[in-house]
């Protein structure tokens, strides 16, 4: 055989791979719509909402302290601080972490908070950066700025769990909006299992085109621009189909970063947050995992799909492949640190399925795409290119996508309703469709460049430029709090 | 292939394309029913309104439909105003109309969430010819069930014992202990006493979940039994819960057997005690409080600092005589306390001059605090004080330690 009968045969072995794994990725993405479509729906239907006002109520409700990271985020770290000073519950701090603003994101809040430095002790349980200084407010007995060397998300997250005093901590991230009932919803699984449940997760939304005002989302709407409308399709699927499914089968490896509560015992154990990769959210899940199912305890780490986190999409291409190249780097970097975990049954459901998943699919997907492409190039030079069965395939594939987005629509619009428009039905469903016609691919090629800057030992975050929340009336003036 | 790819292709379209219907077309029922909702309850809730204020008979005959719905939404809310005329013929309407017994029917669904529904509804509706179904539903064997058909119960006063609620604590579910604990808070008769009965026959976590029930409903018939429990040989967690619940209780009777507590040899006993003695006020226990500050651990010297700045003067004295221990944990718990209570920041006021005793007291202070390098909150207030004689005593001050710092 000649070389390019090799390079023939190779193609065609590699294209009836890709067809295999194409069939396995989308009979997994089914099952996990299904469970998703079940378990969705059962949550809405069963829950007694009526049970939120009782735990608000309750002396007996576990506190909690809300942990924010901020780095330059003085745009709307007021917004952000006032929302979570309002939420419903009836014992919780707020520790925000400034970690080595240059802007004015600490000034900003002692200006508007009446913040005051204080010598305050607390236990040094994660190791952390060096400590600047604490700055409590007279005003919020319950709000403490914690204010360090910059040292990385992961960083100042440790620092403000030693800070933090109560048995849960929720993350949330300096750009988020939590809902008023949102902490209750996620707190509920810690009550009713309370030895077992570590970690629960909730949904994030986008907030952008959403009017806020006094750090609530007043008006839900969906942005004009293009790109935060094909996020929020991408946000629905992947939290209301993926996330929900893992936790049905009890292999929930991510809860995000930017809304999560935690029982703060497991995370010291482990070592708390790692700077070792770029998503210390995702990392720290599956080291949770992995020490528990090594210790033999029973646990869950559940995802609840009620509980809403508003957070700020990018709406550049600029900033969502710096956002989405240090999401893959992360996922890669943990994968490969927690490699022990694949198809080790040690680690149950989480080991054999939803580890080998992530490697097969989620790290190693966007490169199967890619060479596909390259292969369906190779296969028509070499002649060897049935271009009907190409073509065929191709729909197939972007109309799956298609129905995958549409289910995703589907299960919001029976469940939860947060888009009352038509109009923003509409565009869901468009951009459900368009979101398969160039928006994945683009992500593909994103995740290879973040693999690629990860063999080149690059890692940052990059600006992560915010364009700040959009205001419900014209921006009220400020006025300096009493104490200062 | 290419036959399977085609079929695949027209069904992945054909459901992709039926379930874009589906979400527009639910979307339509939804938002039409959303919007006949509205406009019926505009229309009936003046009728209910008049009903229940006696300005009308009755209200007809069974509704259908939307109706239905609304009206028991409105009939519902009417029940739940806390008491009156208007309370009763609402709940007499709901049993009228039918509505008492779809709920009794649907306590015997094979659904579990209906079944909870149903006893909330029959609570909510005030249905005390229900009560007999609802006893039965106690014992439930999905938990929720039990749980609102107490609560029901509890709302109907017909709850007589509070034996099948404590079955339900001995579950590891503190959602469980806190819903107990709300039905037994609105309980007017006084259940201490059968708690306390029901203790031993318990497991482990109904104790520690009924601990925490006495302590939520503050019951001073308690407090004794509780004290007691300190005393006697039990479980850490016991003894923890226990002294919490004393805290929570208030009783100033509870102080000594806390302060024997603070010599217990788990430590989440003697971090509960020390937060106890705070919550009483219990100023005696001072002199121990200043010893738990050197407890080994870290918990434990933060409740005990945090109980002595609520002991009012006493407590913040006993925490400035800390300032100067020879352990330094104890000494910087001591001054964050006085820190976090405004203290350091009135007495600084004084340095500006007026009382010589209050003038040297405040000078005292501050040295201390320079002398433990507990001085962020002083350098904030020689740059923010509003006495410019403060700001210049303390600047004075800071640099003086400065210097001698970088000559040292």
């Amino acid at each position: 055989m000649s070389w390019t009968d090799w390079l023939a045969a190779g193609v065609i072995g590699f294209n009836r791979a890709v067809i295999y794994y194409f069939v396995a990725l989308n009979t997994i993405y089914l099952i996990l719509v299904l469970l998703s479509l079940g378990r969705v729906l059962k949550f809405v239907h069963r829950t007694f909402f009526s049970d939120y006002q009782e735990l608000r109520e309750s002396a007996l409700t576990w506190p909690i302290s809300i942990v924010v990271a901020a780095h330059n985020e003085e745009k709307t770290i007021v917004e952000t601080v006032r929302s979570l000073l309002r939420v419903s519950y009836r014992e919780f701090e707020v520790v925000i972490v400034n970690d080595g603003s240059t802007d004015a994101t600490l000034e900003r809040l002692v200006e508007l908070f009446g913040l005051r430095r204080i010598d305050r002790v607390y236990r040094k349980s994660l190791r952390t950066l060096p400590v600047r200084g604490i700055y409590d407010s007279p005003e919020h007995r319950n709000l403490i700025v914690v204010d360090k060397h910059r040292g990385g998300k992961a960083d100042a997250l440790n620092a403000g769990i030693n800070v933090s005093r109560y048995p849960l901590f929720a993350s949330i991230d300096a750009d988020s909006i939590i809902e008023e009932n949102a902490l209750l919803r996620l707190v509920k699984p810690f009550l009713e299992r309370p030895a077992e449940t570590v970690a629960a997760g909730g949904i994030v939304r986008i907030v952008n085109g959403c009017a806020v005002r006094d750090g609530r989302v007043e008006r839900i709407e969906l942005p004009n621009r293009a790109l935060p409308v094909l996020q929020a399709v991408e946000y629905l699927r992947a939290f209301l189909t993926g996330r929900v499914g893992w936790s049905a089968v009890r292999s929930l490896l991510v809860i995000s970063g930017a809304f999560g509560v935690y029982r703060k015992r497991e995370v010291i154990e482990v070592g708390g947050y790692s700077n070792d990769t770029d998503t210390e959210d995702l990392e720290l899940v599956v080291r949770l995992h992995r020490h528990l199912r090594k210790a033999k305890r029973r646990y869950r780490v559940v995802f609840v799909p009620d509980p809403v986190c508003w957070t700020e999409v990018p709406d550049t291409l600029r900033v969502l492949m710096r956002q989405r190249t240090r999401w893959h780097r992360g996922l890669v970097q943990t994968l490969w640190a927690n490699r022990g975990m694949l198809f080790h049954p040690r680690y149950g459901a989480v080991g054999l399925f939803a580890f080998p998943y992530f490697v097969l699919f989620e790290m190693l997907g966007p490169f199967v795409e890619i060479l596909g492409y390259l292969a369906v190039v190779l296969a028509y030079l070499l002649g060897i290119l049935n271009l009907d069965m190409f073509l065929l395939f191709v729909v197939l594939a972007v109309l799956y996508g298609i129905f995958l987005s549409v289910a995703a629509v589907l299960l919001e619009e029976l469940s939860f309703r947060r888009y009352p428009h038509w109009l923003d039905l509409f565009k869901l469903l468009a951009f459900g469709v368009l979101e398969n016609l160039g928006y994945r691919q683009l992500l593909s090629l994103f995740k290879i460049k973040g693999f690629w800057d990860l063999l080149r030992r690059r890692r940052a975050w990059g600006a992560m430029e915010r364009a700040g929340f959009r205001s419900a009336t014209p921006a009220p003036r400020f006025e300096r709090t009493a104490g200062r | 292939m290419h036959g399977l790819l085609v079929a695949a292709i027209l069904i992945t379209l054909a459901v992709s394309l039926g379930l874009a219907l589906l979400t527009a077309g639910n979307k339509a029922w939804r938002d039409g029913r959303e919007r006949r909702r509205q406009a019926r309850t505009s229309a009936l809730a003046p009728l209910v309104l008049a009903y229940v204020n006696e300005e009308l008979d009755s209200l007809g005959r069974p509704p259908h439909g939307t109706d239905r719905a609304v009206l028991e939404s409105l009939l519902l809310d009417a029940a739940a105003q806390p008491e009156g005329r208007g309370r009763e013929r609402a709940a007499r309407s709901l049993d009228e109309l039918g509505y008492v017994d779809r709920y009794l029917a649907a306590l015997r669904s094979r659904g579990w969430w209906r079944r909870a529904e149903a006893a909330e509804r029959l609570g909510q509706a005030r249905a005390h010819r229900a009560a007999g179904a609802l006893a039965t539903a106690m014992a439930d064997p999905v938990a929720e069930v039990g749980l609102r058909a107490a609560r029901a119960l509890s709302t109907l006063e017909g709850v007589s014992a509070v034996g099948p609620l404590l079955g339900l604590l001995n579950q590891p579910n503190r959602w469980a202990t806190i819903r107990v604990a709300d039905i037994l808070v609105q309980r007017r008769r006084e259940a201490a006493s059968e708690l306390c009965e029901a203790f031993p026959q318990l497991g482990h976590h109904g104790q520690l979940a009924l601990l925490d029930i006495l302590g939520a409903i503050r019951s001073v018939q308690a407090a004794p039994r509780l004290r007691q429990l300190l005393t006697e040989p039990q479980h850490p967690d016991v003894h923890t819960r226990a002294a919490d619940a004393l805290g929570r209780i208030g009783v100033p009777e509870s102080g000594p057997v806390l302060v024997g507590s603070l010599g217990h040899t788990a430590w989440p006993v003697r971090a509960m005690a020390a937060k106890a003695l705070g919550r009483i006020g219990y100023r005696p226990a001072i002199p121990e409080l200043c010893l738990a500050l050197r407890d080994p651990e870290w918990w434990v010297r933060a409740d005990a600092a945090a109980a002595l700045r609520e002991l009012g003067p006493d407590g913040i004295d006993a925490l400035k005589g800390v300032l100067d221990d020879a352990d330094r944990y104890a000494a910087h718990q001591a001054a964050w306390m006085l820190e976090e209570s405004g203290v350091v920041d009135e007495d600084v006021g004084n340095l500006a001059g007026g009382d010589p005793a209050r003038q040297a007291a405040a000078r005292a202070l501050v040295e201390q605090l320079i002398g433990m390098r507990q001085v962020q909150r002083l350098r904030e207030l020689a740059t923010s004080h509003p006495d410019p004689r403060v700001r210049r005593a303390l600047i004075e001050r800071l640099s003086r330690q400065r210097r001698s710092e970088a000559a040292g």
